[in-house]
């Protein structure tokens, strides 16, 4: 029987604080090289290449010592969603792309299993991996405030149009430090619901439609959460010296009084 | 000396999107001094909040003036100036870490003041040596306990060397020792010159305060030296607030026994009058305390079991936390657990493995006589069997009208529509919401304590045969509270249902409880009667959780040669001892 545990899903946002060099590293060359190997990752389409991609990833990982099993774990709550969009793909993509020649495996009527199609979905599947890997690798080695400081600096140019780099990229940074928070609160809403005897789809692992359906009502009082979570956010950075780029409940009262006289301090 | 805060005339109102406007507060006026240690009390939504974003620009008067120093809040170019000089917690730590570790969020501050970098980590150190949290300076937020990420919050909140520190409802979720902490540390901080405000529902806490400020529907009702506040007993039930449980029993013990004055606020103070009346009254025979009515003492079944149990959460990752390290535990049919520990204890992981929402990574859980894995396939039906109420319930709240958020749990069972209807109505009416009048309500139309009556009236309504409850009154103010807690007595005095409570609360769980289990750091440390277990003060001490008042005052009785027999937990059983004792003497 698993236990519910959201958090030990989560590898993305969750810094690390095992002090390798990766860690150590500048945090722009560290933005540079992520946002030329998410490029990579995302627009090249060779078999070949994204495996060459995601051995260095899994070398990296390493090298910043990340527990395999920490990965794994992660990756594997993604399998089934990855699982099933490879099986729609497989049933509905185009068995030969135009201007390409496939050969056929396996045909069921009308329908033929191409190399060209097992390829497609391989390449999904990498590219998905490489991906998430990537990403977290990121997070992992580097904090919420240094990441604020190192996409600052890449926006600094941002500011002669009047766009605050260091408000901006502080937001960005802050997306990353609300996974495992919104992990654990998501966590907390299904187990209280199951709490009191709501059938969630636990148990068989491949009741993943049903699973979803039953977490649709869930949304709501989900986003209720995570609004209220960024307001109590707003507002304690506020109280903390940050003047944010657009001001919460303040702004409305700043205009001159309506009627009364101004008393002055 | 010239004031550090000043109120004139404040007005706030909030603007509905559907145009309605409620007035948060009306025509405040008030002055704070610098140095000062003011608390604020008040029921929910008497404007505390307000008032205190007020102070630090975070919300600015619909009319009126706020003035911090001589920078009034309503112009913009002065709120940097305002936020260094005026610094705040709020209640829920997790939402006011912004750093990835301890120390970089403590220096998020000082940094927004654009303090150089040598400077930024002196503050660092310093506020962080200060609450004691230096050594975990590495740690990840959500790898602290609820107290110590306060005492993080605090720190950089005191790293921006303000001269006015608030604090707002900081200590609620919080167990007695983390409370103490914060506590211990705002009267350093006073000692040093810092002015605190703070505002609590704990009238303990405000006594410790030298103003008391009171507040009612968005007006200064009270201002005063707290002593002199708690008193004026009349008012305090209107206004919300609750006077300290010393108070309380001396003012009831008043009316039988004119010789106690309902003045009274503190342990000490009530004894040495108890000891005055008891042994100035001419002696005579001693009456028998009547036993209290235990049910603890019937034959009865085992309900639930744990052998050995062990939980380990983020389990082959490097944030790896043991949560159980081998509990072992029988809850017999019918009888009522109360469950105490401090945060991080193990409480609430022990409460979900009860009712299979948490499985063992070691050991055995026994449920109505079958094994967690022979309950495997009927998950659904073994938490309607034992249901629990989480913490902080009315957050998880789904349907959009009460009636059909109280009936959730039972729809899987297909229920014909009359059956329904009368088991919703009868859970409704059992947590006192009258179902004509609530069930076709919109669930966000309701106050705080009115959903958290929503969620328990959800729970019960499965009919369970066990029912786990989370700290059910958490964060809720006095009078929610204390309504609450009647209808749950009520509701548990009638049934023959098996009742696991967890609490902070020393008085609840001796109101609620026949047995106490006490956990610290994953294990069972104290287990037995409720009413001797709470007497061994020594060792619940060392714990860092408390002991009734009602505790201790029979033991400084019987320290002072007063043969009070029994041992009574809860107010009514002390005031009944005391005073049987007294017409026995007098």
């Amino acid at each position: 029987m698993e236990n519910v545990e959201f958090l030990r899903r989560v590898i993305i946002g969750i810094y690390l604080p095992t002090n390798s060099w990766l860690h150590r590293l500048d945090v722009r060359a560290k933005l540079f090289v992520f946002l030329v190997g998410t490029g990579y990752a995302t627009f090249v389409s060779s078999l070949r290449a994204q495996g060459v991609f995601l051995i260095w990833v899994l070398m990296l990982m390493h090298t910043a010592r990340v527990p395999w099993r920490f990965a794994w774990n992660g990756l594997k709550a993604a399998l089934p969603f990855l699982f099933a969009f490879g099986v729609l793909d497989l049933l509905f993509a185009p068995s030969s792309p135009k201007g390409v020649i496939c050969t056929p495996w396996w045909t069921l009527g009308s329908w033929h299993l191409t190399n060209c199609a097992v390829e497609t979905v391989g390449l999904l599947f990498l590219r998905f991996t490489v991906l998430m890997l990537w990403t977290s690798l990121l997070t992992i080695t580097t904090t919420v405030v240094e990441l604020g400081r190192g996409l600052e600096w890449y926006l600094s140019p941002l500011n002669r149009w009047g766009i605050p780099g260091y408000e901006v990229s502080l937001i960005l940074a802050l997306t990353f430090r609300f996974v495992p928070t919104f992990a654990l609160e998501a966590e907390r809403l299904v187990k209280s619901q199951m709490a009191r005897g709501i059938d969630l789809g636990e148990g068989g692992r491949w009741r993943f439609w049903r699973r979803v359906r039953a977490m649709m009502p869930m949304l709501i009082p989900f986003f209720l959460m995570a609004l209220r979570r960024a307001e109590e956010m707003a507002e304690a950075m506020e109280a903390r010296g940050f003047i944010g780029v657009t001001d919460t409940a303040a702004a409305e009262n700043l205009l001159p009084q309506k009627g009364g006289v101004r008393h002055e301090c | 000396m010239k004031p550090i805060i000043r109120f004139h005339d404040v007005s706030y109102t909030y603007h509905l999107p559907n145009g309605q406007s409620i007035p948060a507060l009306q025509h405040v006026h008030l002055t704070i001094y610098p140095g000062e240690f003011v608390a604020l009390m008040g029921a929910n939504g008497s404007g505390k909040s307000t008032l205190v974003r007020l102070i630090n620009a975070l919300f600015v008067p619909t009319e009126g003036t706020v003035c911090v120093h001589q920078w009034n809040t309503r112009e913009r170019r002065y709120w940097k100036d305002i936020r260094r000089t005026v610094a705040m917690v709020f209640q829920d730590p997790q939402s006011q870490i912004v750093g990835s570790t301890v120390e970089e969020d403590v220096a998020f501050g000082p940094r927004n003041l654009g303090l150089p970098q040598s400077v930024v980590r002196q503050r660092v150190e310093w506020a962080l040596r200060t609450v004691g949290m230096w050594d975990l300076r590495q740690r990840l937020p959500f790898q602290l306990s609820a107290g110590q990420a306060q005492r993080v919050a605090l720190a950089g909140a005191i790293a921006m060397k303000p001269e006015v520190l608030i604090l707002d409802e900081a200590t609620a979720m919080l167990d007695p020792a983390g409370r103490q902490t914060i506590l211990s540390l705002l009267k350093h901080l006073n000692t040093l010159g810092m002015t605190v405000v703070l505002v609590t529902h704990f009238p303990e806490e405000a006594s410790q305060a030298q103003r008391l400020i009171v507040l009612h529907r968005g007006t200064v009702v009270a201002d005063d030296v707290p002593t002199r506040v708690f008193v004026r007993s009349e008012r305090l039930a209107e206004w919300g607030i609750a006077a300290p449980v010393p108070g309380q029993i001396a003012r009831r013990l008043h009316t039988k026994m004119p010789c106690i004055s309902p003045a009274i606020l503190d342990v000490r103070t009530l004894t040495r009058a108890l000891e005055e009346c008891l042994i100035t009254s001419p002696r005579q025979s001693l009456s028998n305390p009547s036993p209290r009515p235990s049910r603890v003492g019937q034959a009865r079944s085992t309900f639930i079991k744990t052998r050995d149990l062990w939980h380990v959460y983020m389990a082959q990752t490097p944030l790896e936390v043991t949560a159980l390290r081998g509990v072992t535990l029988t809850v017999q049919r019918g009888a009522s657990v109360g469950l105490m520990g401090t945060t991080g204890s193990g409480k609430s992981t022990l409460m979900q493995h009860l009712n299979g929402l948490l499985f063992p990574h070691r050991g055995e859980v026994w449920i109505d006589g079958q094994e967690i894995r022979q309950w495997q396939d009927r998950l659904p039906a073994l938490r309607r069997t034992v249901a629990m109420l989480f913490q902080r319930a009315e957050d998880q709240l789904f349907e959009r009208f009460v009636g059909d958020d109280v009936a959730a749990g039972l729809r899987s069972l297909r229920l014909p529509r009359e059956i329904l209807r009368e088991r919703v109505r009868w859970a409704m009416e059992t947590v006192g919401l009258e179902f004509e009048a609530y069930k076709d309500r919109p669930v966000y139309s309701l106050s705080g304590g009115e959903k958290r009556k929503v969620a328990l009236a959800g729970v019960l309504v499965l009919e369970p045969q066990g029912v786990i409850l989370d700290e059910p009154t958490v964060g809720l103010d006095p009078r929610s509270r204390q309504d609450l807690m009647m209808y749950l007595e009520k509701w548990h005095t009638r049934g023959d249902v098996t009742l696991i409570y967890s609490s902070h609360s020393p008085e609840e769980i001796a109101h609620m409880t026949d047995q106490i289990v006490i956990m610290q750091n994953g294990v069972v440390a104290i287990s037995g009667e409720t009413h001797e277990v709470l007497y061994d003060v020594e060792r619940i001490k060392a714990l860092g959780l408390e002991v009734p008042v009602v505790v201790e005052l029979v033991l400084g009785l019987r320290s002072r040669g007063i043969p009070l027999r029994g041992n009574p937990i809860t107010m009514n059983e002390f005031v009944n001892t005391i005073t049987r004792f007294f017409r026995g003497r007098g």
